[in-house]
């Protein structure tokens, strides 16, 4: 249903499973007392990980969301000639709704990795991927509504897609301290072809061959 | 005690009269009777709303029973419509109308269907206005939230109206937000009305009482 292996002009998304990505590496990067932990978790839902249990549970949500075709998480890791190549940057995925026709795009960054446009690149690579190729109708997107970094990025990549802002809903989550409001964005699979975002994307299964 | 016991089993306001919707009330018969698929311009009250005619009596009960249901768990609180004495109509079935309770985004979400005798007179209003008061008043909920589907203009007109009256606004069109009974998908138009601006705006246009 999905392709293991994306990758774009700077990064290459692995799938969220124990197979590509190591347990104690990623706890240390989600561990509490990792620098700018609190920063990074800020706005996202969920928070540091006291355990390397909790990472590893994390992995292997990876691995049933995939099976049961729920969506599709990948690790970020930057292609060679990005300062870090290789290293894990983070992660960005889709969440599917097959009964809207819809998939929800989520990401988050270390830190060291803000502000080189990786979130924009990834969004697109992965609407290719929904649109082209899952046929899905509509992606959509949400960030809190005082997340400005976030409302930067998406704001710029929505529009690359020829997507729209659609609105503030109130309340629409609750995390540890109450409820958040969130804006919400979307593009049609008719938007996106008709802005069609250059950039170039490849896809290829576990075996590094052409997919699908 | 449970959350339940926050929910009055009556509400009444000038021209209405809301009671607890359950297995006892409305009398199934009379429910079947009108909401069925043959029942009068069935069609056309329910085009806009997410449940489908009823297609036994059986439905109809079992759909009296998930309300109760979800009554007693304090999930939601579901009324049956009544018009007051000296309205046309009074003491009949003239819908239902509830109030859907999501405690841990502290928020509510209204909802309400009525029978097309029973159209533009600003029964929606009305009982809008006795539903934030319970939101507010009584559950002490932030927001109330409430939406319809595009091309529902006498929702939109209804909507429009009391969310404004009680300072609250709109939110926008949302795209793919949900499916109907049949899967087909839908966009909704969302509003919503904070607990602060409804204190601000004072808006109510009828008295409310809670039995």
């Amino acid at each position: 249903m999905f392709p293991a292996i994306i990758e774009t002009e700077r990064l290459r998304l692995e799938p969220r499973t124990p197979a590509y990505v190591d347990v104690l590496e990623l706890y240390d990067y989600c561990r509490a007392d990792h620098p700018h932990i609190d920063e990074i978790t800020e706005y996202l839902p969920w928070e540091p990980h006291p355990h390397p249990k909790e990472t590893a549970d994390f992995l292997e949500r990876g691995v049933s969301m995939r099976e049961e075709h729920e969506g599709a998480d990948y690790v970020i890791r930057p292609r060679e000639g990005e300062d870090g190549a290789g290293e894990i940057a983070g992660f960005g995925g889709l969440t599917i709704d097959w009964d809207t026709d819809s998939a929800e795009f989520g990401a988050w960054l270390r830190k060291p990795f803000w502000g080189r446009g990786y979130s924009g690149e990834r969004a697109v690579a992965l609407a290719e991927l929904a649109f082209e190729h899952l046929d899905l109708e509509l992606v959509t997107v949400t960030h809190d509504a005082d997340n400005e970094k976030s409302e930067r990025a998406i704001e710029k990549y929505i529009d690359r897609m020829g997507g729209r802002r659609e609105g503030t809903l109130r309340n629409f989550h609750s995390d540890g301290d109450g409820p958040v409001d969130a804006v919400r964005y979307s593009a049609t699979q008719s938007e996106y072809r008709d802005a069609d975002p250059v950039q170039e994307v490849a896809f290829y299964d576990e075996d590094e061959e052409a997919w699908p | 005690m449970a959350v339940s016991d926050l929910l009055p089993e009556t509400v009444l306001t000038d021209r209405l009269r809301l009671e607890q919707l359950g297995p006892a009330n409305p009398d199934p018969s009379t429910f079947y009777e009108h909401t069925r698929e043959e029942a009068p311009d069935i069609e056309e009250t329910t085009e806009y709303v997410s449940w489908s005619p009823n297609r036994t009596p059986a439905a109809g009960v079992e759909f009296l029973e998930n309300a109760a249901e979800s009554w007693a768990a304090g999930e939601g609180a579901t009324y049956v419509v009544r018009p007051r004495e000296g309205e046309p109509g009074a003491g009949a079935f003239a819908g239902t109308t509830g109030l859907g309770l999501d405690w841990d985004r502290d928020r509510g979400e209204l909802g309400i269907w009525l029978r097309k005798p029973f159209w533009g007179r600003g029964y929606s209003g009305e009982r809008a206005d006795a539903m934030l008061a319970l939101a507010f008043e009584r559950l002490d909920l932030e927001l109330v939230g409430v939406s319809h589907l595009p091309g529902n203009e006498n929702s939109e007109r209804a909507i429009t109206k009391y969310v404004e009256r009680h300072g609250g606004r709109r939110a926008g069109r949302f795209r793919n937000r949900l499916t109907d009974a049949d899967g087909t998908v839908h966009d909704t138009i969302e509003y919503s009305v904070s607990q602060q601006e409804w204190r601000e705006a004072d808006g109510a246009e009828t008295a409310v009482e809670f039995r």
